[in-house]
């Protein structure tokens, strides 16, 4: 643990980790102020009693003009979306599960307090980053006011585990952090995401996202297997999300294909309400389909520009398969990766509608 | 933790593609540059009344005797002390008194300075370091015109880039001493004003402190110096007087010092003048003012790169508005080009598809006419062989010029019977070609300019359906020679006729001529009528096979102009969507040039200070 201590993460009271975060974060944008200052600004405008209640962590952030949103009940996919737009994140999570994970018996008294307990979030911190280098042990990165943590990892698992018990609450930033902010480096500011997510290009990164929109939100699972002979009610071994995101890291490392994802070896897709996912799906989709650039190719057999727009594929028949895929290849001849990616993100959808019964033209082409 | 101008940079970096695309195109190296200068160099200016102790402070801090000092007065040029790792100095030398003179003294209180001017007239030479006394100290001769002294030094003090200015004293008699201070003080970024602890503040000095330091509005430290001079009770009361004098000014820092002391600790290191001299004070207190001063100086460039990112942000939307305009028009434009394709293919298939709507109209304009003609000719030839031949015989003339006369009335109604004949086929023809026209007119619209000069070959064409019915024009060759000579040369014909059958029935009695001529005339009638009758299914047969090769004619037309239509719909297509991806483009660039200005407008915010 001492590997990862910063003092200047560390928040100075005991209970002002949502103001020290927010604090790390105006420091980020270059807005240099103390800790003390916070405090007594949140003091004075009544967001600061004992701790900082979710729906005023920001505040002090949108009073400095950073914008921010709040989202409760979210997901891993869009934690790691809103740090893909290089956004800065703060979660709300139970820090005992964090911090006091290690023993047994620490272990299944989290967990028993999960069931049976009144979980609830006590704690707040900023979640740096997603590691995903080692896709069985993924690790969030989080810089930790509470226990002056810089840059500590957490599998996932416990992560989730800890988020969750505060209603997966997450509050980002509208803005990306300036290039001289920490990590913000190699953030190409104008193309306002990064290139690809743990080896999943954006498009097809944002097709997952959707998704995950499509799924309940997060259950606790357990990796842990209580001791034995202890009265414990049988655990669900794996939940829904953790399911997609299997499935994500197994397309990630090219183990399968996409549409391979809806196969039965993923139980998400007995969780996925497909009525959701389209309304996600559909504004990504037509995006998509007006970010690639046409002009520059003329797919086969088609009297290009005439037959491109997305109204005249729609009604004519067209098989899309070989049209995106030729597509591709010409975009690929003459360099254009960013069309190329979002070709593979239509060729995406068409492979979830294939997948759930819907037809890509009607379902999402002629939707817009 | 960044610098302030390694922000700077980092925003610059990222932004000078669009500031020198859609900017003015040397803005960004101004910009780094002034960032540049800003991080490397601020000036410190001392200044004041004669004989306050500058030159003395200004060797305190540099802990060396650079300048002069003395009892009378001393300093009688500008001295600029930077950095440098070597001793050097060097001396600008020149007749400046003419020249300032020309400037009138009201210029000397603020904005530009005229010292660049002023440098520029100056020749520039290095000395021996040995020989600074002797080019700064006494009057205009014995300094050899000498206005400025520049000199390296290795001080720690100033390796951050800090340049210290020592000016002559102001109020002395030599009016050339103040003209240099005046010179001199725009340059400064922080202004030391120094006063002395054992002379009472002077008139002049507070109003040249007013007049020319508060009107310049750069961070100001008052420095009480010679407060070795004062036991420290009066010496507070010193103090407290000259706050008092300078409560109602933007009041500068006020800290007491003493030169004195300050070269005594640097020589002996004794702590206790190290305390008396107050020395610590007076360099945080400097260091601190160059801070604001850099800070202040970065939010200016700061300002500047938002502002000239804002123009650039301007003429980038002024592009989209343009695009999206022209993209408007274009769409507008392809819209309609699109619907004239369409209402002419559809007219093409009316024209080629003989059950046709339009072409069982135009079937019936001619059936219409083909049986108007017949019966026409029934009618009228009918009561020419009956009724009317009678009336003609029984008439009063009827025998008139042997006969010669009802010849010629016979070859009068025939030719009048010919000519409306004529006269019938051609308002077909005239019916047929106007329905096709407006027809034509209706499904693409009279007022498409694109259209215009190919229906004008249609109206030729039309109307040369027209000519041709009137015996003009080739429409059919046959039919022509029948209608045109017909009538004429036909009712010769039967003249001729009509006179060979007179000439044998002469001298008969009335009704035996009569009888006879009735027999004689009447078959030539109904043979003229018969062959009228030929002539004009003839004309029909004709007119029926041009009609046909007209619409084949009017269908190509229709079929090239689709062609025309079809690539400039394709044309259009394309500018559309290359538009419409400069936009996207665009407007990419637009959102990056706010979020940049976002993240820039945040730096040197700090609503939380004054919560306090
Ligand atoms: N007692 C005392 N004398 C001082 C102090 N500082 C300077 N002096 C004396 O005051 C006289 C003037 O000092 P300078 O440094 O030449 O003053 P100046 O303001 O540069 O004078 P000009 O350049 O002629 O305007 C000298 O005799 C110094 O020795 C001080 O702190 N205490
Ligand atoms: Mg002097």
């Amino acid at each position: 643990m001492a590997d990862f201590y910063n003092p200047e993460v560390q928040q100075i009271f005991p209970d002002s980790c949502a103001i020290k975060s927010q604090q790390l974060i105006l420091n980020d944008f270059g807005i240099e102020v103390s800790e003390v200052d916070l405090v007594q600004t949140a003091a004075v405008n009544g967001w600061y009693n004992g701790g900082t209640a979710p729906q005023d962590v920001g505040n002090l952030l949108e009073l400095a003009n950073i914008p921010v949103t709040r989202q409760e009940g979210a997901n891993v996919f869009n934690l790691v979306n809103e740090l893909a737009q290089g956004h800065k994140v703060i979660v709300g999570l139970d820090a005992n599960e964090m911090w006091h994970n290690d023993s047994i018996s620490d272990k299944l008294k989290n967990w028993y307090n999960d069931f049976f307990g009144e979980p609830g979030g006590n704690h707040a911190l900023i979640v740096a980053g997603i590691d995903t280098s080692d896709p069985n042990n993924i690790q969030v990165i989080v810089k930790d006011p509470g226990s002056g943590d810089d840059g500590k990892p957490y599998p996932l698992d416990q992560f989730m585990d800890a988020w969750s018990d505060a209603n997966c609450y997450m509050v980002s930033t509208d803005m990306s952090a300036p290039e001289f902010a920490e990590g913000m480096q190699n953030f190409d500011q104008e193309l306002g995401h990064i290139p690809d997510v743990a080896g999943v290009s954006y498009p097809d990164f944002q097709i997952f996202n959707d998704i995950s929109m499509g799924l309940p939100p997060f259950m606790p699972m357990g990796d842990f297997v209580p001791p034995v002979g202890s009265f414990v009610p049988p655990m669900p071994t794996m939940s829904p999300m953790t399911s997609l995101t299997n499935a994500y890291l197994d397309f990630a490392n090219n183990n399968i294909g996409f549409n391979d994802i809806f196969s039965d070896n993923y139980m998400f897709n007995d969780y996925l309400d497909c009525g959701l996912v389209n309304d996600y799906m559909r504004p990504t989709c037509f995006d998509g389909f007006n970010d690639i650039n046409w002009c520059d190719i003329q797919p086969m057999g088609y009297n290009m520009p005439m037959d491109f727009d997305r109204f005249a594929l729609a009604g004519m028949g067209v098989d899309y398969n070989m049209f995106y895929n030729d597509c591709m290849s010409q975009f690929n001849a003459i360099g254009d990766f960013n069309s190329m990616a979002l070709c593979q993100q239509q060729l995406d959808i068409m492979s979830y509608c294939d997948c759930n019964c819907m037809d890509y033209s009607t379902d999402f082409l002629m939707y817009m | 933790m960044k610098t302030d101008a390694d922000k700077l940079r980092s925003f610059l970096k990222q932004i000078a593609p669009t500031l020198e695309t859609y900017g003015k195109k040397s803005i960004v190296s101004e910009i780094d540059k002034a960032i540049t200068t800003t991080e490397d160099s601020a000036t410190v200016l001392f200044c004041g009344e004669f004989k306050r102790g500058k030159s003395s402070l200004v060797n305190a801090i540099i802990g060396a005797e650079l300048c002069p000092t003395d009892t009378g007065i001393a300093t009688s040029v500008i001295t600029t002390i930077k950095y440098g790792a070597v001793k050097k100095a060097v001396r600008y030398y020149g007749n400046i008194l003419d020249t300032a003179n020309a400037i009138s003294p009201d210029s000397f209180k603020i904005g530009e300075s005229p010292v660049p001017t002023l440098m520029e007239s100056l020749k520039s030479e290095e000395i021996e370091w040995g020989d600074i006394q002797k080019y700064t100290m006494g009057d205009v001769l014995d300094i050899d015109n000498t206005v400025l002294v520049e000199l390296s030094y290795p001080c720690p003090f100033l390796k951050n880039g800090i340049t210290i200015i020592d000016t002559p004293g102001i109020g002395g008699l030599d009016p050339r001493h103040a003209i240099l201070t005046h010179m001199a003080l725009p340059k400064a970024d922080v202004i030391v004003f120094v006063t002395d602890a054992a002379e009472p503040l002077t008139d002049s000095e507070k109003r040249f402190y007013i007049d020319h330091i508060q009107l310049i509005n750069k961070p100001c430290i008052l420095l009480v110096n010679k407060c070795d001079e004062l036991l420290s009770e009066t010496l507070n009361i010193h103090l407290d007087k000259v706050k008092l004098e300078f409560a109602d000014t933007i009041c500068p820092q006020i800290i007491p010092t003493s030169a004195k002391y300050w070269e005594l600790y640097t020589t002996l290191e004794d702590e206790e003048f190290l305390h008396k001299s107050n020395k610590d004070a007076v360099l945080t207190s400097v260091i601190s003012q160059v801070t604001a001063s850099r800070k202040f100086q970065y939010k200016k460039i700061r300002d500047f790169i938002i502002a000239e990112l804002n123009n650039a942000s301007i003429v980038i939307s002024n592009e989209i508005n343009a695009l999206n305009q022209s993209s408007d028009e274009k769409q507008k434009e392809l819209e309609s080009l699109m619907s004239q394709q369409i209402a002419l293919a559809s007219y093409r298939k009316e024209l080629e598809t003989p059950t046709s709507q339009t072409r069982l109209q135009i079937n019936s304009i001619f059936e219409d006419a083909r049986n108007d003609v017949a019966n026409l000719i029934s009618t009228r030839g009918g009561e020419l062989t009956s009724i009317e031949f009678n009336k003609l015989l029984t008439s009063e003339k009827g025998l008139n010029n042997d006969g010669k006369w009802l010849v010629a009335q016979i070859n009068d109604r025939l030719r009048r019977l010919s000519y409306d004949v004529d006269e019938r086929i051609e308002s077909a023809f005239k019916g047929i070609s106007e329905k096709i026209q407006s027809d034509i007119a209706d499904t693409v619209g009279s007022n498409m300019s694109l259209m215009t000069g190919d229906f004008k070959e249609l109206n030729s064409f039309t109307s040369q359906l027209l000519f041709s019915t009137a015996g003009k024009a080739g429409l059919s060759l046959t039919v022509v020679s029948v209608l045109a000579s017909g009538p004429i040369g036909w009712a010769v014909g039967l003249a001729a006729a009509v006179g060979l059958v007179w000439r044998s029935v002469s001298n008969e009695n009335e009704t035996r001529k009569k009888a006879e001529i009735q027999q004689q005339i009447l078959p030539k009638i109904n043979l003229a009528l018969t062959d009228l009758r030929n002539q004009t299914n003839n004309r029909f047969a004709k007119f029926h096979q041009n009609l046909l090769s007209v619409l084949q004619t009017i269908i190509k037309d229709i079929e090239d102009r689709m062609k025309v239509l079809q690539v400039s719909i394709q044309e259009s297509r394309t500018n559309e969507h290359k538009n419409k991806e400069l936009i996207a483009e665009l407007e990419q660039k637009s959102k990056f040039c706010e979020t940049i200005t976002a993240q820039m407008k945040l730096l040197y915010s700090n609503p939380f200070t004054n919560a306090q």
